[in-house]
């Protein structure tokens, strides 16, 4: 009998153990996520690294520099949701991309090709971080889902993701239509890092991927003083009702759990621009029309 | 519309590959077309066989004719000239091109197709861009005026002596009033 007692204590303790230990780690990776927010000097770096084919000429590196906000503007216990917004000038602000990390949710869009997206979900996502990036326009970029590691005093995020070109080569290249982004994403003591492995890939349908070229990323994060992108917070709070009657639109069109396409261009114009120069007073109706617009159809 | 000699063709596929012959030879051709658009920016090219006498070929360091060598026009202006190569790395055999001017001065050379993985080094534009400017009275020397290559020792030494070869083969032509 006593020996049926401690048995059943001993098992007790054990699960009680597990609970606090994920709940810790839980906690970790909350804290993690959130230290990505703040006022930072980004510097963007890209080289391509190396070619299968000999004949393939490498592109110029990349390099650019910004000031840029990334402010919570969801903190719930699984979802947080950061976007990112560009100072350039001092004063003038750009909506750049936004980051939503959801905790044991595998539910997500995986880019296919040419603006197509396919909905995926994926099993075992205990103790997982699905981060899902979107574009300027709120758009889908690309997600992944993967735990977030903390040892060694390091706290980092890592997995591969297919995605669209990158902005800095969506008008420029057209030799090839898919990047497989390597994400490393990595908390440090002087702001975080966001370091990349990337495949630039042609996609056919029906036809195996050819890799084109590999190259590295590495854009580093500098923690500086919030007053330096006050003019962004100011600019969030004017806009902030905007955006989020754009979020409810997508949400609604991301419930759906179906794939999506999406046009690349309306009228001759990119078209995140639709919705990228919009007035803070524009009203649900007038942007559910324009997001209905974007879509080729749902598949 | 890009517009292309029937002789073009009818040089590739006379043409001589290593492994599956077809597939080689649309690589190749596809490759050609690529580089002579990126070397020359333009899309409405022409290409003219240029006839070499067997007299002439004897005389030659390499084998230029009109299987190879190739006078480029667009609406009937020269551009300049294109050759087609090939040469050793440690086992196998790569393919080449060089771009000329219409003043016979080298205005590009790329390796097009390479099949071993040791060596590649010297397909970077960093290295080939040594040949740039070099004309018939150039003489390339591996590890002299051409930076040798740590690890790529046989094939950029084969390119080089093949580079040599064709400047060589070009003063040849050049002296006989074929160019």
């Amino acid at each position: 009998m006593r020996t049926k007692k401690l048995l059943m204590l001993s098992l007790f303790s054990i699960c009680s153990a597990g609970i606090f230990a994920q709940e810790d780690h839980k906690k970790q990776d909350i804290a993690a996520i959130m230290d990505m927010c703040g006022c930072y000097e980004v510097e963007f770096k890209y080289a391509e690294t190396f070619a299968p084919d000999i004949a393939y000429e490498k592109a110029y590196n990349y390099n650019a520099k910004a000031l840029e906000l990334a402010i919570p503007i969801i903190e719930k216990d699984d979802f947080i949701s950061i976007q990112h917004l560009l100072v350039v000038n001092d004063t003038m602000i750009i909506k750049h991309w936004r980051q939503d990390w959801e905790y044991e949710d595998g539910e997500r869009y995986e880019y296919v090709a040419d603006s197509k997206w396919k909905f995926v979900d994926k099993d075992e996502v205990d103790g997982t971080w699905t981060q899902r990036v979107f574009h300027v326009d709120d758009s889908p970029r690309y997600s992944g889902t993967a735990t977030w590691v903390h040892v060694d005093g390091k706290s980092f995020w890592e997995d591969d993701a297919d995605s669209p070109l990158p902005r800095r080569e969506y008008s420029k290249r057209k030799d090839y239509n898919v990047m497989v982004r390597g994400n490393r994403v990595e908390i440090t003591d002087f702001g975080w890092i966001h370091e990349q492995d990337n495949d630039k890939i042609i996609r056919e349908e029906g036809k195996e991927d050819i890799l084109l070229a590999q190259e590295k990323g590495m854009n580093t994060y500098i923690k500086v003083d919030d007053k330096e992108c006050q003019a962004a917070k100011k600019w969030w709070e004017n806009n902030k009702d905007l955006w989020a009657k754009v979020r409810k639109k997508w949400d609604k069109v991301f419930d759906k759990d179906t794939d999506i396409q999406l046009k690349e261009k309306i009228e001759d114009k990119p078209a995140y621009l639709q919705l990228f120069m919009l007035e803070p007073g524009t009203s649900q109706k007038e942007i559910n029309k324009i997001i209905d617009n974007l879509m080729v159809e749902t598949l | 519309m890009i517009s292309k000699s029937i002789v073009f063709f009818g040089f590739l596929l006379s043409f001589i590959y290593m492994g599956n012959p077809i597939q080689a030879q649309n690589t190749l051709q596809e490759k050609f077309h690529k580089e002579i658009i990126s070397a020359f920016e333009t899309e409405d090219y022409q290409l003219k066989e240029i006839k070499v006498s067997e007299n002439l070929q004897d005389q030659m360091k390499v084998e230029m004719n009109n299987k190879n060598f190739f006078q480029i026009f667009t609406q009937d202006q020269l551009l300049g000239y294109a050759y087609l190569g090939e040469a050793a790395s440690m086992k196998k055999m790569f393919d080449y091109v060089v771009f000329f001017d219409k003043d016979l001065i080298i205005k590009k050379s790329k390796v097009l197709i390479y099949r071993e993985d040791f060596g590649r080094q010297i397909g970077t534009r960093r290295w080939l861009s040594q040949f740039d400017g070099m004309n018939s009275t150039s003489n390339p020397q591996y590890g002299e005026d051409i930076a040798a290559i740590s690890g790529a020792t046989i094939s950029a030494s084969s390119m080089t002596r093949a580079m040599n070869g064709v400047l060589k083969s070009l003063a040849v032509l050049q002296k006989n009033g074929v160019l």
